[in-house]
């Protein structure tokens, strides 16, 4: 274990510094891009003087500098201030979002990745045959569909036509009603559409990644090698050929479930689903500075930790890249 | 055999858990595109808002909309009977003695002055601020408690106004908020606190749950005075930011109600014998506004006419240049009227109608021509002392119907020598810059308030008024503006609006667009309801179902 500590930490210190530079080139973009939070209260009766109090109790009237000084004092403390929009402090709305997300997303990156592990077996099985090229073609196909589109299309069909699943939401209004299985079956209910509005065109594209990566390990000295000593095929895909395919998988596996707890925006707009990619874009639209650096702070810190793991895991596979992992 | 028989159980189970919401037969379900911001009206700065409200935080009084007279009425809420004084500037209310607010305490007449001192209060920045000029009020806006309001009982309270303000009760019927909810928070830290997203209200609902963007469950009070057995037992405000949703949700059933559909879709509402549309001749107006002052000046805090549109006759020859009726009938497919003044056609009394302006597009070339704008380099665009007459109009994104105007206003100029860059903006970008008057033209449009106000957009003091975004001024139309605050005789505002509009409509500080209808749809389930110029979805507590 000893061995994967010092890189890890490296990892850590530049994850760390990495996230500051980003939340600090966060806020000076924001100050520097035009709009002004205090427009959303404009009305006609809407005197400049209060419009000027607003604005100078927001802290927007001292200099860039001196901001930037709070800014970074506050931000060792995590205190990212109170948000403008919601009138609470910024982790507080944050913790509101983030769960859901989290939930979301792992639920995704579940489905896309066994899905994808299990397609790509049977295609591999199935080489050459009418099976294997159907899921080549179509995986493209699939990756190529935009995600509004894919999720529009699933509305129609399953909603609308056939009024299986609802089309948006996460839960009914009266869920203190249901008891836990109702609850479960409920979710399932109303999460079903969004969830397989990503997680198939993820699917489809951890489909591709694998599927190549097989065809390049079945060609490799190795494999030639365990086949001319009688191995079984099942035995070689699953013990040989699986695995070294994975492997290249799981850096970018890292970045997606980083993207995807930042949240998936596109799929939680048509949903109406709270989660952190349509709190990023309001928070954007109505310039709320502080939860905008919020935002981009659990985002950061999601991409950063799920590369680290990301690493961290192919390292513990393969001892021999423990100690450059990271570099 | 086994794992058939869980996997059927399981897949029974599921389905089961599949049903539509509950059972309650007069549940109320509304599609709403964005969530509320806080549970107290203190910050109501949405239509979201102003929809749970009304059905959480009664006023003293309420205003119905009068389609006939095309104005307000008035109706008890929390006052049941009130008087005014012979001069009228003081008004004695009688409250009901059956109110309680949602948490069961007591609400007397403390809670309706703490509410005046709250929304006044310039610390609190409620979006009330601002609204008390006909009130006593203090240096910095907060009205003057002690000679505003006396207190007689604990069923009557009087309202004092400044003398010869011509008070009326739309000055008294903002929601009250609970006294006991914001007691001992300093006004400072109001916006703050917990307060704002505790729901206490003397309405007919109380909000029984909120889940942040998703959406916000109201219950009936049983008992209280405004219900009966047949208004809705919940409502539900539905938060589902995309259109396309809320209208699947309606077509499934999710959904009873949908606000301001688009207009493309009534066909496919029309259809259906399970959904009513209700029609509303609108009061939101899109227009084409011309800069009257150089943005370059004004941002040096000096006010000059804009080399392009500081004249009213080019602004005139541009109206005459640009085919509305066409826009409406193509994009709007003629659900609306072509404007050619600020009030809207539903404020009967005081609109004054106009078939100038019609498209022209010779008389707009023949203008321009006299006052100097000639094709002297024969490259298809005017030009004058060697500028040529091309502009920027911007738009924000987004937004189908400004993108086909911007389009057409393009394509029609083009034909009369007029180049016109086309620039859509991000909102937040384009409202800095319209504020600032730093455009030359831009496409906008406005919702004309009820009751009719129109001075915040018209009054040529430009520092006070950003609303005034074209920067027009006239001193006639100041005047005039005075006056219309200061009489409630129906005779004289009708003679007032007229000359304004027609002041207006001879400078044209704006090219009006067009006046758009309001389309809702509603459960057939749901009687009593429909849209009017108020709005799609009040009064629900009035609303049937079956």
């Amino acid at each position: 274990m000893k061995k994967y500590f010092f890189p890890l930490l490296r990892k850590v210190f530049n994850g760390i510094i990495t996230l500051f530079f980003l939340i600090c080139l966060i806020f000076l973009l924001l100050r520097l891009a035009p709009g002004n939070p205090v427009h959303k209260f404009v009305s006609p009766e809407f005197s400049p003087e209060l419009s000027e109090k607003i604005y100078n109790s927001f802290n927007l009237n001292a200099p860039l500098h001196e901001q930037f000084l709070s800014f970074l004092a506050n931000i060792i403390s995590l205190n990212f201030g109170i948000s403008y929009i919601y009138r609470q402090p910024v982790f507080e709305v944050i913790m509101n979002y983030f769960p859901f997300t989290l939930m979301f997303a792992f639920i995704v990156f579940f489905i896309q990745t066994a899905g994808s592990i299990v397609l790509s077996l049977y295609s591999f099985k199935k080489k050459n045959c009418w099976q294997d090229i159907f899921f080549n073609k179509f995986s493209l196909i699939i990756y190529s569909v935009p995600t509004y589109v894919l999720a529009v299309l699933l509305i129609l069909f399953f909603s609308v036509c056939l009024q299986i699943f609802p089309s948006a939401g996460i839960n009914s209004f009266n869920p203190e009603e249901n008891n836990y299985f109702r609850f479960a079956a409920e979710k399932i209910n109303y999460l079903f559409l969004p969830v397989m509005t990503l997680s198939i065109i993820g699917t489809a594209y951890f489909y591709r990644y694998l599927r190549e990566n097989m065809d390049m390990t079945d060609s490799a000295p190795f494999t030639l090698l365990l086949k001319s000593n009688g191995l079984s095929r099942n035995g070689i895909l699953i013990k040989h050929i699986l695995p070294n395919s994975v492997f290249p998988l799981i850096s970018v596996a890292g970045i997606e479930i980083g993207m995807l707890l930042s949240g998936a925006l596109i799929t939680e707009t048509i949903f109406a689903l709270p989660g952190m990619g349509r709190l990023t874009v309001t928070s954007i639209l109505q310039r709320d500075y502080p939860l905008v650096t919020g935002c981009a702070f659990v985002s950061g810190l999601c991409v950063i930790l799920s590369n680290i793991a990301a690493d961290f895991i192919k390292s513990v596979i393969d001892s021999r890249i423990a100690g450059d992992l990271i570099e | 055999m086994i794992k058939k028989n869980f996997a059927f159980v399981l897949l029974l189970i599921f389905f089961s858990s599949c049903g539509k919401d509950g059972k309650d037969t007069r549940l109320v379900s509304i599609g709403i595109s964005s969530d509320i911001q806080s549970a107290s009206p203190v910050y109501s700065f949405g239509v979201s808002e102003s929809i749970l409200f009304e059905h959480t935080n009664l006023g003293l009084v309420g205003h119905k909309w009068d389609s006939a007279k095309g104005g307000l009425t008035d109706y008890p809420l929390l006052a049941e009977d009130w008087k005014w004084n012979e001069s009228r500037d003081e008004v004695v209310f009688t409250l009901r003695s059956d109110i309680k607010w949602s948490d069961d305490k007591a609400f007397s007449p403390e809670d309706i002055v703490f509410t005046y001192s709250v929304y006044s209060n310039p610390v609190v920045q409620s979006s009330f601020f601002g609204m008390f000029d006909k009130f006593h009020t203090l240096e910095n806006g907060q009205i003057d408690i002690k000679n505003t309001f006396e207190i007689i009982s604990p069923q009557k309270i009087k309202f004092k106004f400044v003398k010869n303000s011509n008070p009326s009760l739309l000055e008294t019927d903002l929601p009250i908020i609970a006294k006991h909810i914001f007691e001992g928070i300093p006004d400072s830290l109001i916006s703050v606190s917990d307060a704002i997203f505790k729901s206490c209200g003397t309405g007919p609902y109380k909000l029984k749950k909120w889940e942040r963007n998703q959406y916000i469950l109201l219950e009936k009070r049983k008992g209280h005075f405004l219900v009966n057995d047949l208004s809705p037992s919940r409502i539900i405000l539905k938060v589902i930011p995309e259109y396309f949703t809320r209208k699947n949700q309606l077509l499934t059933g999710e959904i009873d109600v949908l606000p301001e559909i688009n207009t493309e879709d009534i066909y496919e509402f029309e259809n259906r014998k399970d959904l009513n549309i209700s029609a509303m001749q609108g009061r939101y107006i899109d227009f084409i506004c011309w800069n009257n002052v150089s943005p370059e000046a004004f941002l040096k805090d000096s006010v000059i006419p804009n080399k392009y549109f500081g004249s009213k006759d080019i602004r005139k020859a541009l109206t005459y240049g640009i085919n509305r009726k066409m826009i409406l009938d193509e994009f709007l497919l003629g659900r609306g009227s072509v404007a050619n003044e600020p009030v809207s056609p539903i404020f009967k009394d005081n609109y004054s109608k106009s078939t100038n302006f019609s498209y022209n597009p010779k008389k707009a070339l023949a203008i321009l021509k006299n006052a100097g704008w000639q094709d002297s380099d024969n490259n298809g665009i005017l030009d004058k002392s060697g500028q040529e007459f091309s502009f920027t109009l911007n738009f924000v994104t987004g937004k189908p119907l400004r993108e086909y105007t911007a389009n057409i206003v393009k394509s029609d100029l083009k034909k009369i020598g007029i180049n016109v860059n086309l620039e859509p903006l991000e909102r937040g970008v384009f409202l800095e810059k319209m504020y600032s008057r730093q455009m030359d033209a831009f496409i906008s449009g406005w919702q004309v308030p009820i009751p009719l106000h129109i001075k915040p957009y018209w009054n040529s003091d430009l520092k006070k008024y950003q609303t005034n975004t074209s920067g027009f001024m006239n001193k006639e139309i100041d005047q005039l503006l005075d006056k219309t605050s200061q009489t409630n005789d129906p005779a004289e505002l009708k003679r007032i609006y007229n000359k304004i509009q027609n002041i207006i409509r001879e400078n044209q500080p704006v090219t009006f667009l067009f006046w758009i209808d309001n389309f809702s749809v509603y459960s057939s389930k749901i009687k009593n309801a429909e849209v009017n110029s108020l709005g799609s979805v009040q009064r629900c507590w009035e609303w049937e179902v079956r």
